[in-house]
């Protein structure tokens, strides 16, 4: 896949990234079994991972509370 | 077997409540609503029962209600829970102005395919999506293709030239899509 991530961007946590390392997004994990032929995808490593992820989307930082 | 029979009793009344919320007229209990039915399908919970609610949720005024309504069909299809899909609501959301709302109909159409849903009617809507600016767009609506070949046996010849264009496409992703789709719509049409 086309890297869309700049490198700044990959220090920044994928919204899809979840806790315990799962690839929360159920579109990407279709496209990487289907099209890339990753079988067993499921764990994301961020190295890895977000450069080349058409689906990373940058984790909002929740507003500071008042 | 009685904590099972239980446990789904819960479910069921869970799925009732949430189904209620849906419907509800208040933004923030809507998408709370949507957050516990995308958590209850997560863990491959969840009946046809809500596919109405979130029917009429295609038409929401708000693009995050209507992005997250056909993401959850499109979900409950991944599931394989059987039931009357919105396939022309779902068709018309490929023209929405939102961009992840377009690339969820086509996902949707996709995996609504596993369950024998499809027709040249889909196949025509997502060769118009592959034209689109969103290079996610292009790249999902390709995968749908070759989803609808594959599990549906819907090919089309105008979706044959429209994919072997986007091979030379400036994403490597839509590129990819495109080929898996060709390797899949090219034995379909040879039979013919």
């Amino acid at each position: 896949m086309a890297s869309m991530t700049s490198p700044e961007a990959i220090k920044v946590r994928c919204l899809w990234h979840a806790e315990d390392g799962r690839c929360a997004s159920c579109k990407a994990r279709r496209i990487k079994h289907d099209i890339l032929g990753q079988q067993d995808y499921e764990m994301c490593v961020r190295e890895r991972d977000y450069p080349a992820c058409e689906f990373y989307k940058e984790k909002p930082v929740p507003p500071p509370k008042k | 077997m009685r904590e099972r029979s239980k446990r789904s009793c819960m479910d069921n009344e869970e799925i009732f409540g949430i189904n209620r919320e849906l419907d509800s007229a208040d933004p923030g209990a809507l998408l709370v609503a949507m957050d516990r039915l995308e958590s209850a399908l997560r863990h491959r919970l969840g009946d046809a029962s809500s596919l109405g609610p979130l029917t009429r949720l295609l038409h929401h005024e708000n693009a995050e209600v209507r992005k997250k309504a056909i993401w959850l069909i499109g979900k409950l299809a991944q599931n394989k829970v059987p039931g009357e899909y919105p396939v022309s609501y779902v068709l018309g959301l490929m023209e929405d102005e939102d961009e992840e709302s377009r690339e969820n109909a086509a996902w949707a159409v996709g995996e609504m395919a596993a369950l024998q849903i499809g027709s040249e009617q889909e196949a025509e809507k997502l060769n118009s999506l592959l034209k689109d600016d969103s290079s996610q767009v292009r790249g999902m609506a390709a995968w749908a293709l070759g989803r609808l070949a594959e599990r549906a046996s819907v090919a089309l010849r105008s979706s044959e030239s429209l994919l072997r264009q986007l091979l030379q496409d400036k994403s490597v992703y839509v590129c990819k899509s495109a080929s898996w789709a060709l390797e899949r719509l090219e034995p379909l049409l040879a039979k013919r």
